[in-house]
Order: C-alpha cells, then sequence, then structure tokens
C-alpha cells in the first residue's frame, strides 16, 4: 500500500509541474497586453512591465516564476493593485468552498437517494419522474435556473434575499443551483450502479436468505453501488469547491469563480497562473486521495 | 386571540420603524464591479474613482460642473490662467492629523515620480514640466509645483487656460498622507487598513467583491454638508441582479441604462436622475487595416456615404434602448455660456438621425468617381468590438444597413477587452464600436471628446488629420473666458459632422434610480451621483 501511494504521489507532483509550465508559457501566447491603455503613458507602461518582470525573456520569466512557486510565492495580481495572489485566493477560496461543500452535501445526499429509488422502482412511474428531472438538470445551465429561481423565491414569493453573502437565507438559491447538476448527474451514475449490483448473485441471495427489502439495499446494495461513485467523487468536490463563474455573478457571491474568467479577460498573468496551479493542485491532491482511499475499498486496484 | 396577534404586528411595525430611524440616513447602492486600487495614484475605474472622491478632497471640487472650493478656500490667478495660487484652509486627515501644503506636494511628487510608474501619473502631467520630470529629463525644482508656506501652494500650468482648475481637481491629484503611505507599502489602497484620506466619508468595512460600507468623517471640514451617515456599497450588483434588489427593498440606489429595467422601477413610485454620459460611436480608422480599406476610409465622401447610410432611430429603437439618436457631437445637456450650448450654437449641417439612402448612394458614387474605382472594388471591411452582447447586435444591425444601403460588406471581429486594445494599437481594425465619456469640463480637455480625433497626428490612433480642426483645439483647450472656448468647439463640431471622422451614433444617457425621499444634490457625467453629498427630504 505505501508503494502504491508513494507512486501516486510522484505522478501528482509531475502534473502539478506540467500543470504549471504548460500555463506558463500558454499564458504567454495569449494576444495582447495588460497594459496597454491609451489613458497610461508608454513611458509608464514600460515602467509597469519592469515591475512585473515583464520585460525579460519568457524563459527568464518562466524561471523567476517556478523559483518564486517553490516558495510559496504567487506573485501580485495586475489588476487588484497591491494584492498578492495568496491573499486573493485565501480571501475567496472560503466563500466559495463553503457554498460548494454545502452543495456538494445536499447533492450527494439527494442524488443517490434519487438513484436508489431509481433503481428499486425501474420503469415505473417514480423512476421515470426522477430521471426527467435528472436530464432536465443536466440540461439546464446554471445561467437559466438561477434568474428563474431568483425571480420566483425572492421577488415574487419574497421567501429568500435575491443575492448577496452572508446569512444562512443567501446560501439556500446558489447552492441548489450549484448542486443541481450534481444532483442529476449522481441520481443517473447511482441507478446504472445499482442496477448492476441489483443482478448479482449475493444479493438473490440476500433475498432469498429471507432478508427485509430495506436490509438488503442497505447492508449489501448501496454499500457496492457507492464504489464505483467514488471515482467520480475527487474531480466533483475540486470542481464544485472552486466556485462557479455564473452563479457567483447571478447571486452576488464574493468567491473565487469570477477570478478565473475576469484573470483570463484582464491578462492578469500572475492570477492566471495562480488560480490555475491552486485549482490543479487542488484536483490532483482530490484525485490522490480518492485513488488511496479506493486502494483501501477495493484491494484488486492495488494488485492493478 | 386575533386581536391579540393584530396588536403584535402593529407593535413589531413601531419598533421596526423607529428602529429604522434611530439608524440614521443609511444609503445602500449598487456599484456595479469591485475597485481595483482606492490609491488616488493608481485608481483607474469609475468605481474606484468614486470611492476615492468619497475619501479623499483635493485643492478643489467641482459641484454640478462648477468648481467649488475644497482645501483650498481660495485662489487667484495670473491674467494668462497658466499660474495659480491657491490658498489652504485648516484642516485635518480623517486620524485627526494635521494636513497641510507639503502633504499636497508630496503627494503630487509621488504621482510623476520618474521611479514608481503610477498608471494616473498622467494627470499629473498639466503642471509645467512634471511630463519631463517623470520621464527623467527633467529635476523637481523646475516642476511647476511649488509649496510658498504650510498652507499656500503655486501651480504653474503646463499651458494656459481656464480648464487647469479642472484638472487640478482630478482624483489622481488629490493627498496622501506620507508617513500612512510608506507604513502601508504596496498594500496602500488596496483594504480598509490600508486607507487613510481627507474627505467626506471613512471607509468602515470593505469586504471585498462583497460590501463596502463608508461613514462620515467626523474631521472633514465640511462635516455639516454631509447628510448621509452611512453608505453600503453592493459589489457586482448591476441589470436584472439591481432591479431585483431594488424591487425586493435590499438597495436604495442604483444605476441604469437599460429601460428594461429602470421602466419597471418608475412604475413602483421610484424616483429617478437623467443624464447623458456616454457619446457611442463606431470609430473609422482612416489608416484602414489593409492599404485598400484605408484607401476608402480616408475618402470623406466614403465615410459621409456610411454616416448617411445608418439609422440611428431605428438603432435606438431596436438595439440600443435607452439612448437618444445623435444629431450633433455635443450632446443637450452641455452647458453653454450662459444657457445650453446646443441652444447657443444651433446648427445648419446635422448627422441624420433617420438613414437616407438616396444620399448615402450619391456620396458613394462621388467617393468612387474620386478613387477611380467601381462598386465591385469596395473591400470586405472588419468591425472590432469588445465581446459582449450589447457590441454584437449593434454592429449586426450597422452591418445589415452598410450591406442593404450601400452594398457594404463588413465582418465582426468580438475580442476579449486586452486583446481589443491591442488590435486598436496595431491598426488591426477598420471599424471599432466605443464609447467615449462626455461632459462640459472634458469637452476640449486633452483626453476629452472633441480632442479624441486628434487631428494633428496623421500617425494617431484613427489617422484623421485637419489642421484647422487641431488649431481649433488649441484655442478651446487655452481659453481663459467661455466664450472663446466655446467659439472654438462650436467650429470644430462643424467640421467634425462634415468631415465624419467618425461614426457618432447615439448619446447613451444614465438613470440614476433611487427610493423617495433621496435628494441627488451633484451628478457627475463621467462618475454619477455623488453620494457623499447625497440629501433626504425629512
Amino acid at each position: 500500500m505505501v508503494r502504491y501511494a508513494a507512486k501516486r504521489i510522484v505522478i501528482a507532483l509531475l502534473t502539478v509541474f506540467t500543470l504549471a509550465t504548460v500555463t506558463f508559457f500558454l499564458s504567454k501566447l495569449l494576444p495582447g497586453d495588460p497594459f496597454m491603455n491609451e489613458k497610461i503613458p508608454v513611458s509608464v507602461q514600460e515602467k509597469q512591465r519592469a515591475y512585473y518582470g515583464l520585460d525579460k525573456p519568457v524563459v527568464q520569466q518562466y524561471f523567476i516564476y517556478m523559483g518564486n512557486l517553490l516558495k510559496g510565492d504567487l506573485g501580485t495580481s495586475i489588476k487588484f493593485v497591491g494584492r498578492s495572489v495568496v491573499d486573493i485566493i485565501r480571501e475567496f477560496f472560503p466563500v466559495s468552498a463553503r457554498l460548494g461543500l454545502i452543495a456538494l452535501f445536499f447533492a450527494e445526499i439527494i442524488g443517490i437517494l434519487f438513484g436508489i429509488l431509481c433503481a428499486q422502482y425501474r420503469n415505473r412511474w417514480p423512476d421515470y419522474v426522477l430521471m426527467v428531472f435528472a436530464i432536465l438538470g443536466i440540461a439546464l445551465p446554471s445561467m437559466v435556473v438561477g434568474p428563474l429561481i431568483r425571480y420566483v423565491f425572492g421577488v415574487q414569493l419574497r421567501w429568500l434575499p435575491v443575492g448577496g453573502w452572508g446569512t444562512w437565507q443567501q446560501v439556500i438559491m446558489p447552492a441548489f443551483v450549484l448542486g443541481l447538476g450534481t444532483i442529476a448527474g449522481n441520481t443517473r451514475s447511482m441507478r446504472a450502479c445499482m442496477l448492476a449490483v441489483i443482478t448479482q448473485d449475493y444479493i438473490k441471495t440476500a433475498r432469498a436468505k429471507g432478508m427485509t427489502p430495506f436490509r438488503v439495499v442497505w447492508k449489501h446494495e448501496l454499500k457496492n453501488s457507492l464504489v464505483p461513485m467514488l471515482a467520480n467523487l475527487g474531480p466533483m468536490i475540486a470542481g464544485v469547491l472552486m466556485g462557479s463563474f455564473v452563479v457567483e455573478q447571478i447571486f452576488v457571491i464574493p468567491g473565487l469563480g469570477k477570478h478565473f474568467v475576469n484573470a483570463v479577460s484582464t491578462l492578469d498573468y500572475p492570477l492566471i497562473m495562480g488560480l490555475t496551479i491552486f485549482y490543479g493542485s487542488f484536483l490532483v491532491v482530490m484525485n490522490l486521495l480518492v485513488d488511496i482511499l479506493y486502494g483501501f475499498v477495493d484491494p484488486r486496484i492495488r494488485v492493478k | 386571540m386575533k386581536r391579540i396577534l393584530s396588536l403584535l404586528v402593529a407593535l413589531c411595525l413601531v419598533l421596526t420603524s423607529a428602529l429604522a430611524l434611530a439608524d440614521g440616513h443609511t444609503l445602500t447602492w449598487a456599484r456595479g464591479y469591485e475597485s481595483t486600487s482606492l490609491d488616488p495614484a493608481e485608481s483607474s475605474d469609475d468605481e474606484s474613482n468614486n470611492i476615492v472622491s468619497y475619501t479623499t478632497e483635493g485643492l478643489v471640487r467641482i459641484i454640478n460642473g462648477e468648481v467649488v472650493p475644497g482645501i483650498a478656500e481660495s485662489w487667484e490667478s495670473n491674467e494668462a490662467g497658466d499660474v495659480y495660487t491657491f490658498h489652504l484652509r485648516k484642516s485635518v486627515w480623517s486620524d485627526g492629523t494635521e494636513l497641510n501644503a507639503n502633504d499636497f506636494a508630496y503627494s503630487f511628487f509621488r504621482l510623476v515620480d520618474p521611479e514608481a510608474g503610477h498608471t494616473q501619473a498622467a494627470s499629473g502631467y498639466c503642471v509645467k514640466n512634471a511630463e519631463a520630470y517623470s520621464a527623467g529629463s527633467a529635476a523637481k525644482e523646475d516642476v511647476g509645483y511649488k509649496v510658498i508656506d504650510d498652507y499656500t501652494i503655486e501651480i504653474t500650468f503646463a499651458s494656459q487656460g481656464m480648464e487647469n482648475l479642472f484638472l487640478v481637481a482630478d482624483n489622481a491629484l488629490h493627498p496622501v498622507k506620507q508617513s500612512f503611505v510608506e507604513e502601508a507599502g504596496e498594500a496602500y489602497g488596496s483594504d480598509k487598513d490600508h486607507v487613510l484620506g481627507n474627505g467626506p466619508m471613512v471607509i468602515t468595512d470593505w469586504l471585498h467583491e462583497s460590501q463596502m460600507v463608508l461613514s462620515r468623517n467626523e474631521n472633514y471640514w465640511n462635516k455639516d454638508a454631509i447628510k448621509v451617515d452611512s453608505l453600503i456599497g453592493m459589489c457586482n450588483v448591476s441589470g436584472a441582479t439591481a432591479q431585483e434588489m431594488m424591487m425586493t427593498g435590499m438597495i436604495d440606489l442604483a444605476g441604469f441604462s437599460d429601460p428594461t429595467y429602470y421602466e419597471p422601477l418608475y412604475d413602483m413610485d421610484y424616483v429617478g436622475t437623467t443624464y447623458t454620459n456616454t457619446d457611442q460611436f463606431i470609430q473609422i480608422n482612416q489608416n484602414g487595416r489593409t492599404e485598400e480599406t484605408g484607401r476608402f476610409l480616408s475618402n470623406v465622401n466614403f465615410r459621409r456615404a456610411l454616416s448617411y447610410a445608418i439609422d440611428r432611430t431605428a438603432l435606438v429603437n431596436t438595439v440600443m434602448l435607452g439612448q437618444t439618436p445623435a444629431y450633433r457631437l455635443v450632446d443637450p445637456d452641455a452647458a453653454g455660456v450662459d444657457g445650453k450650448f446646443v441652444d447657443e450654437y444651433p446648427l445648419e449641417e446635422t448627422i441624420n438621425v433617420v438613414q437616407d439612402p438616396e444620399k448615402a448612394k450619391a456620396c458613394l458614387a462621388l467617393a468612387l468617381e474620386e478613387l477611380g474605382a467601381t462598386e465591385a472594388d469596395i473591400p470586405e471591411f472588419s468591425m472590432l468590438c469588445y465581446d459582449t452582447q450589447g457590441n454584437l447586435t449593434k454592429l449586426q444591425a450597422v452591418q445589415d444597413m452598410l450591406l442593404v444601403n450601400l452594398g457594404v460588406h463588413c465582418t465582426i471581429d468580438p475580442q476579449p477587452i486586452q486583446q481589443m486594445i491591442a488590435k486598436v494599437y496595431s491598426s488591426d481594425f477598420d471599424f471599432w464600436t466605443g464609447g467615449v465619456a462626455i461632459g462640459t469640463v472634458d469637452a476640449a480637455s486633452p483626453g476629452g471628446v472633441l480632442s479624441y480625433w486628434d487631428a494633428n497626428d496623421p500617425d494617431a490612433l484613427f489617422g484623421y488629420t485637419n489642421t484647422e480642426y487641431a488649431a481649433l483645439l488649441d484655442v478651446a483647450q487655452q481659453a481663459t473666458d467661455y466664450k472663446t472656448r466655446y467659439d472654438a468647439i462650436a467650429e470644430m463640431e462643424k467640421i467634425f459632422i462634415s468631415e465624419v471622422p467618425t461614426l457618432l451614433l447615439t448619446w447613451q444617457t444614465q438613470n440614476v434610480v433611487y427610493r423617495p425621499g433621496i435628494v441627488i444634490t451633484n451628478v457627475d457625467a463621467g462618475f454619477g451621483a455623488d453620494l457623499a453629498f447625497v440629501d433626504f427630504e425629512e
């Protein structure tokens, strides 16, 4: 098991290094210049470039950046004057993570529950209703669902605040929209996994032994169906916790999601790099944990 | 039971109202996006500039287009209007420490420091030799910014003219406290703990990308003029979000340009203030993206044909909602010598507000004759824009008008903002859709509306040259009285309409919508409603 884990950790480090390198050079290929502005004199633009080290050859910039990265220095944002990338991540990630965790928690429970119901009532009306919901959840983008529920529950019914951040009421709608796709995806996956388990001999044996349907589902079907579901958990956690540009915009949430988009459009190189490395590292760590966990849950993986 | 419940509800309402009154005057408003820096030397966007104008105060302020005393309680100038002596009042920073002329001088030289490279340094170039000092080619002693004594500053400006007083009001020239700035280092202006000012408000809380709370500065020299106790700015709130937040009472005030959002609010008894803030245009690159497109676009009759082919009224009715078709360059709100500019300087020839295909074709025929070309020779043009839905629909409509009325083919080139700017600078466009902020102050200022089309330099961004226009611009900028200034602007406007250096489309109007009881006392065409000086009806 130790050898298996060590191998995974080496692969994870190589992945982050490759990601940082590729992102660095790709960001330099983007056309445009963050300091080009008719209101800023050319001499000032040159000083700004020098300040951020952008006047040096790209390869030299790369080695300086990687050296700083090893020290945990992700640089200073170009757009947000005087604020380090680490500070920006430290300020906004907890908001996105909190919202993401709440969304994920409910999405996992509801998705798994719906999946179980679909499998148990296969080709009957509960299955059809929940699958329609699942397909709608996947098909409808958050930019449609978000404004719609904001208008219905915020403006018309006045049950929840239209936007903002800080109270539990302000979490409900964005968490629902953020988790909707996950609920739908989990419903479909759980249904498929469970249907595969239901036909196994040991399930038939359990039923033949006279176990109650609830015990069969709880003790045998659910446990074994959850193993394949584990594989999706790593990227799912990383994706949801990093925030969503659309959901944060719609519900006025001070999260990290919008910075992924804005950093690219304003050519804020340090922020582009910092966010990509942070997201990439987080994703790699989550996958690593899932891989190791998988090794524990299913010993056949370790052997392979 | 019902009576008890009714009594309880009534009691709750009374208590809630009493608590609201006890809160004093609090105003919550929608901020479109987060401020990037509150350092006056770095503050470049409107949302940053707004806050800087609330938290700091320069020598003078501009209230409704008029220069009024700020920290300078009086001033005098020489006859030419290029040397001003400002007499400062005794005032303090928001931390209670003394503020004097040396603070202003420190702030100014910090702004144009040759080593620092502050992004707003150009705002200081109105002072004599400041640009050369910033470039490292002049000594500090040669710069026209002198401290005479602790409460007197003498500024020698780079040029003569009445606009110098407006230029000195710029946020970038507002003071910063040396000891505080040096202690804060690079973090100055980045969060609530690293901002210190001398303006009417102080920042008491700032959660980035969420909300900013400002309270009245009890140390402000004119604190009795400040009626609002606290301002709460909700960040990233605009459009439909702002509308719905107003509908549900979460915010008190927001700015809108699209009637889809503000009209339902007026129906709900909200009130508003309207002002014209931007000229919307499609800029013509007379140098052309290619030699062939430049050949056509540098022909005045070809440009006139393009203008006649555009139906500005149809644009306003379909894709540029809430705007006004522009029939001349100077907007209807602009002040003249005694009244409105548009009344004092009526025009014989105006820009067509509806399409005129016959005139368009006649101008095209003239252009083709002058160029020795046929309709088949007209190249395909590229329309560059910042990639937003509004820009795309606007350009698609114009693209169709040019095709139907003139047979001119255009492609649309949407780009992210920095890539679009790069393309403008490298002349990689034939048309580019943009807007320029307008106002009486800027009408002939460097960077303002008419100087936007720099007619002196053929290598300038848009390749427009006209010696008469350039000479008139000099007269307007160096005028020492309104009459001379506006006479020159009126002549420039005639040349502008005749020569079509740009396809002016509309005047964009901004609606500041707010709950009844709020009184807006100062509106700036660039920054909108001045919330620090807002008043309340009893």
